[in-house]
């Protein structure tokens, strides 16, 4: 060895979705966090600006790339299906550029990657990769651990991981009580919120295991962990957070109130353990993508369209940072989710590619490095454990992302066709990728994708708003004007948000009389959301109109403190008005929310300038400028700061005034010209037509009887536990049944008499129960398939149960014949599996709308039939069973044959 | 908002003892994930002890390290009979949940199910009682109506601070007699409810927050606990 082994920096990354300061600040003043708490008094805290729009598979991949969804291609949800059609969670072999785990990768670095979004199918990386379709780990009664493939990089550790998955039906009171003590009074049938809570927190528990199990037994350089729990638990539990709402009924309130503070706290304790596996020589990054609503703005509902549930998530993540060479105990200002990969390359010593959209947190470091940089990771050659070309994706194994989704409403009805599907999930990305290109402020590159899903959907209200806002942003004023004349009723606009889009447009064509009675109408309709008022503010702020300017702001900031544009805006007042303490507080306050608002920065650096604090204010002033350089005030002020000082600097800045100047014709006529363009526009419906195509696209969900006319009766039951003997009773009832030997019987093997094989593709043929004349038969159902039945029809399900002991003697005996993955089972881990299995489809059952179910005892319906069959008949109705008297024989007649043969 | 967040230097006010407590003794540590400590709950069990209006007699039940909880219904100046309580003996301190009003102590009649700690304590003015219920009604007589109320307490033997409840079953003003109907108190450091009898398996949570190993650990001690069972 040439030298002594340099210390090797480790990184762990680990993902918080959704949570939120304003959650665990409180929290933390009751030592409610301690493990978050000890973190940030030796490191460094922030806010973490989100992107738009808030979505988090979008975030995420930001997180990991370092680049907006534009340049990573991740553009939302679910993605059109190449290979099969329809649609799918977006995919690792979606995403255009290379994730921080393929650069470590390509420099020599190992990485534990585990949970992330969009990570499925696992990269070959110099490491470990468990995706986030990892939490679909299945225990299949007949062939034992299904790990969905490609969830597991490498796939060797399959078996050892998959049983670190926990169930939510192995969690017990222990793991309920300290979210909700009072579980036990909860009516399951008729309040499902507590199975969707075990799920949450055993999928969490998952991830959890998984991560410490890799962080244990593996070297790594960089681990990266994503949790979505604190999302989950918020969606499903943040409106009986305290304070109660008024609207939400006060037992419900007092029965989850604890729920959201309980997953806090228990990612506090995770986190501990997370800190302890990785050491004190480790740099830990602990993040979110957005933040929660929490308080009085708590939305009352959620839009009933995809990806509806995001008006739910606020614009601040949090951010901290501790480990070896970071600041102890102080704050950051300004960061945002996307500087996160070049905080990270920069912790490793690595070039940061230049076309990376982030900039390294080097205010964190007591001692901040070079920056290195390299124009871009993508072109650089070298094995980065990226996929092949041409890979593909088995999307089978993404359905229970999808139904996920669905259950989250973040994506529209599962059951709608294939072309259907394929058409949502391509307008959905393209319309997110518009969103976030009009954040950026590029409605150039936004509007041909509007203008394109406009066409293709012309009643979606979504969509013509954002089109016309895109328009305003682009300047085209008169396209704006008729889109909105085109979309409100008698042409003139009725909400808010139009009459002041429409007031701007006013406004900017200096019809400022007009304008400002816009202004005056849309205040007046005093709408709940602070974005509203911020722009009444700036319009009001064109306009000279301080007062009012200053009173509309004030209002933003009453609906949200944390609104960085309102604050910007009242130190614009504020500076307008000579006050200039008032100034600083409030660009400060501004800019320490939002990084890049050069008009904060500018008006911090006048107020500075005018207390005479000419040092700082230089500072303030080149800041605005590396926002905006084309700020021509700041240079006037950089000029005087400089002159006879500086005077190299104070002429660049001169002839940048006059470069800027010589532009401002050229611009003005651009301008005018650019305002009157006429764009195409398809027809707009009018607003009744436009609510009614939609409420038909997203009905009411119908009532479970009104769904459909067809019932089918359903035997089902983990194998082995007495479904043939059930099928053989219905038979002898009278019911008809459903099977391959219909017409053939088979004396020889009743149990195949009884089998219908076709079932088995029922998840990719559900037209197979639609043929004529199968309503009303019964079928016997494994119960893998019961979540797979279609939704449209209805189902009476006979679920067998027979102690898990028995059930596993019998399998295992049937593992063992087969010689399949299962076989290598002991019984123990085969009982927990089949058990964990049971509980989860019992689970399903009772949340199922589209089913119902009697649970039979098979032990029971041996040993008195007589006592069983009279609630089959109550559960079926008598008039399916026209022989029901016959029923209870045919145990006798089994019990015989038994006898008689052994 | 952000201002408000808090830095490190400052103390906290719920120490991390009773954190992991709160976690159904949850420990999110693997060196002490498997054999934690547990933390108890001791319940009385039934007392149903009967105060008759006016008796006068003083009924004791034991706590811990010396500490007791003391009942009794006295003949009042006016009508009808005082309920009154106080716990002592404990080598630190003796505290009550409620308030004191001058001289006169009333207990608070804690909700089921709420956290005994988080309410305000008082301390007792030296021998005397506090006050649940004095004749048709006194000052801040919280025990004046017939029905199951909880009184909270804390006491101190010097292992640490202890809350626990006591429950009552009032008959109603003026007479005010009653029953003591259970009592229960937690190790220091353990959060206790009202009418809470026990720390549910403790140390479940804080396994799962371990991760791997006592994901591992939990399934092993649930499969001794259930082969203990049958």
């Amino acid at each position: 060895m040439s030298e002594p082994a340099k210390k090797k920096r480790k990184v762990l990354l680990i993902g918080w979705d959704a949570a939120d300061w304003q959650v665990i600040t409180p929290m933390i003043e009751e030592g409610l966090m301690p493990t978050l708490e000890g973190l940030i008094n030796r490191g460094v805290m922030g806010n973490l600006a989100t992107l738009q729009p808030i979505l988090s598979p979008m975030l995420w991949n930001s997180v990991a790339t370092g680049k907006f969804a534009d340049k990573h291609g991740v553009h939302g949800f679910i993605e059109p299906d190449p290979v099969n059609g329809g649609a799918r969670p977006y995919t690792s072999t979606s995403r255009k550029c290379k994730a921080l785990w393929n650069i470590l990768t390509q420099s020599g670095l190992r990485s534990n990657v585990v949970g992330w979004w969009a990570s499925h199918p696992a990269e070959p990386i110099n490491g470990n990769i468990v995706t986030n379709a990892f939490a679909a780990t299945r225990f299949d009664p007949e062939h034992g651990w299904r790990v969905p493939i490609g969830s597991i990089h490498p796939m060797a550790k399959g078996e050892m991981l998959a049983s670190l998955k926990v169930f939510s039906a192995e969690l017990t009171e222990a793991h309920i009580l300290p979210f909700i003590p009072n579980a036990a009074k909860i009516d399951q049938q008729a309040d499902t919120r507590l199975t969707s809570f075990a799920k949450v927190l055993s999928d969490a528990a998952t991830i959890h295991s998984v991560a410490t199990a890799l962080m244990e037994t593996e070297e790594w350089d960089f681990t990266a962990v994503y949790y979505d729990a604190v999302d989950h638990f918020s969606h499903a539990f943040m409106a009986y957070h305290p304070p109660r709402l008024e609207w939400v009924p006060e037992e419900d309130f007092e029965m989850y109130h604890e729920v959201v503070r309980g997953a806090y706290r228990f990612h506090d304790m995770m986190l501990e353990r997370l800190l302890q596996l990785a050491g004190d020589d480790t740099t830990v990054i602990l993040c979110s993508d957005h933040g929660f609503e929490s308080g009085p703005q708590r939305p009352r509902g959620t839009p009933r369209e995809p990806a509806g549930p995001a008006v739910w998530h606020r614009q601040f993540g949090i951010f901290v940072i501790a480990g070896p060479g970071i600041k102890k105990d102080e704050r950051i200002y300004g960061a945002s989710l996307i500087d996160v990969a070049p905080t990270v390359l920069t912790l490793f010593d690595l070039p940061i590619g230049e076309d990376m959209d982030g900039r390294p947190l080097l205010e964190a470091f007591d001692d901040p490095p070079r920056v290195k940089t390299i124009s871009s990771w993508e072109t650089k050659s070298g094995e980065a454990g990226m996929h092949p070309e041409g890979t593909t994706v088995d999307s089978g194994q993404a359905q229970e992302l999808m139904q996920q989704f669905a259950a989250l409403g973040y994506i529209e009805d599962l059951e709608a066709d294939k072309p259907k599907q394929e058409e949502s999930a391509d307008i959905e990305s393209k319309y997110n990728l518009a969103r976030l290109l009009a954040w950026k402020n590029q409605p150039l590159r936004a509007l041909p994708l509007l203008a394109e899903i406009v066409h293709r959907r012309p009643w979606e209200e979504r969509f013509l708003r954002q089109l016309a806002i895109t328009h305003f942003q682009a300047g085209h004023l008169r396209q704006t004007e008729r889109i909105i004349h085109a979309i409100s009723d008698n042409g003139e606009p009725t909400d808010a948000p139009l009459i002041l889009l429409l007031a701007r447009v006013k406004i900017a064509r200096g019809q400022f009389g007009e304008g400002l009675q816009g202004l005056l109408a849309a205040e007046a309709a005093n709408p709940r959301l602070p974005g509203i008022h911020t722009q009444i503010g700036d319009s009001f702020a064109g306009l000279l109109q301080w007062e009012k300017a200053k009173a509309a702001y004030e209002k933003a900031v009453a609906l949200e403190e944390e609104n960085a544009f309102a604050w910007q805006g009242l130190s614009t007042v504020n500076r307008r008005q000579g006050f200039n303490q008032q100034t600083v507080d409030a660009a400060l306050r501004a800019v320490s929310l939002l990084h890049r608002l050069p008009l904060a920065h500018f008006n911090l650096g006048v107020a500075l300038a005018r207390s005479g604090d000419l040092e700082r204010a230089r500072v303030a002033f080149e800041t605005a400028l590396t926002f905006q350089p084309g700020m021509v005030n700041a240079h006037r002020f950089l000029a005087r700061l400089h002159a006879g000082e500086n005077e190299k600097a104070a002429r660049h800045h001169r002839q940048e005034i006059q470069r800027l100047l010589r532009l401002r014709p050229q611009a003005r006529s651009e301008t005018s010209e650019r305002s009157e363009k006429l764009f195409d526009l398809p027809e707009i419906p009018s607003r009744k037509e436009r609510m009614e195509t939609l409420l038909k696209e997203r009905p009411d969900p119908p009532a479970p009887e009104a769904r459909t006319g067809k019932a089918f009766i359903l035997v089902s039951g983990l194998p082995r536990s007495g479904t043939s003997l059930m099928m053989q009773m219905l038979e002898a009832g009278g019911v008809p049944i459903l099977s391959d030997g219909e017409r053939v019987a088979d004396v020889d093997n009743p149990k195949g008499y009884y089998e219908w094989e076709a079932i088995k593709q029922i998840a990719n043929k559900p037209e197979l129960l639609d043929a004529e004349g199968l309503d009303g038969r019964a079928i016997k159902c494994i119960s893998m398939l019961l979540p797979k039945m279609p939704l449209k029809h209805n189902y009476k399900v006979i679920f067998m149960t027979r102690p898990i002991e028995e059930v596993v003697q019998s399998q295992q005996k049937m593992v063992e014949r087969l010689g399949t993955a299962g076989s290598k089972l002991d019984r123990e881990e085969l009982g927990r599996g089949l058990a964990g299995h049971r509980s989860e489809t019992l689970a399903m059952l009772k949340n199922a709308p589209h089913m119902k179910f009697l649970e039979v005892d098979y032990p029971s319906l041996v040993a008195q039939p007589a006592a069983i069959v009279p609630k089959i008949i109550e559960f079926l109705g008598r008039e399916r069973l026209p022989k029901a008297e016959a029923m209870a024989g045919v145990v006798d007649a089994a019990l015989y044959r038994r006898k008689s043969s052994g | 908002m952000k201002q408000q967040l808090r830095r490190g230097s400052q103390t906290v006010s719920f120490p991390k003892s009773r954190w992991i407590a709160y976690a159904t003794a949850g420990v999110a540590t693997a060196a002490c994930g498997v054999t934690a400590a547990e933390a108890q709950i001791t319940y009385s069990g039934p007392v149903n002890a009967f105060f008759a209006t006016g008796s006068g007699v003083v009924q004791t039940f034991n706590l811990t390290g010396g500490a007791v909880l003391r009942f009794a219904n006295n003949a009042t100046t006016s009508c009808g009979g005082a309920a009154i309580f106080r716990n002592e003996g404990a080598a630190v301190s003796n505290m009550f949940r409620g308030v004191a009003s001058g001289a006169f102590r009333y207990p608070e009649n804690v909700a089921s199910n709420a956290v005994i700690s988080a309410g305000a304590f008082a301390a007792f003015n030296g021998a005397f009682f506090a006050t649940l219920a004095y004749g048709n009604g006194f000052g801040g007589s919280q025990f004046l109506n017939p029905g199951v109320g909880f009184i909270g307490f804390s006491f101190n033997t010097g292992a640490g601070t202890q809350y626990g409840w006591a429950r009552v079953n009032m008959q109603g003003s003026p007479g005010n007699a009653f029953t003591l109907v259970d009592y229960a108190f937690g190790d220091p450091g353990v959060m206790i409810r009202a009418g809470q009898t026990a720390v549910p398996e403790p140390g479940s949570l804080g396994l799962l927050a371990v991760g791997a190993a006592g994901l591992v650990a939990w399934r092993r001690r649930r499969k001794v606990a259930v082969a203990q069972n049958s």
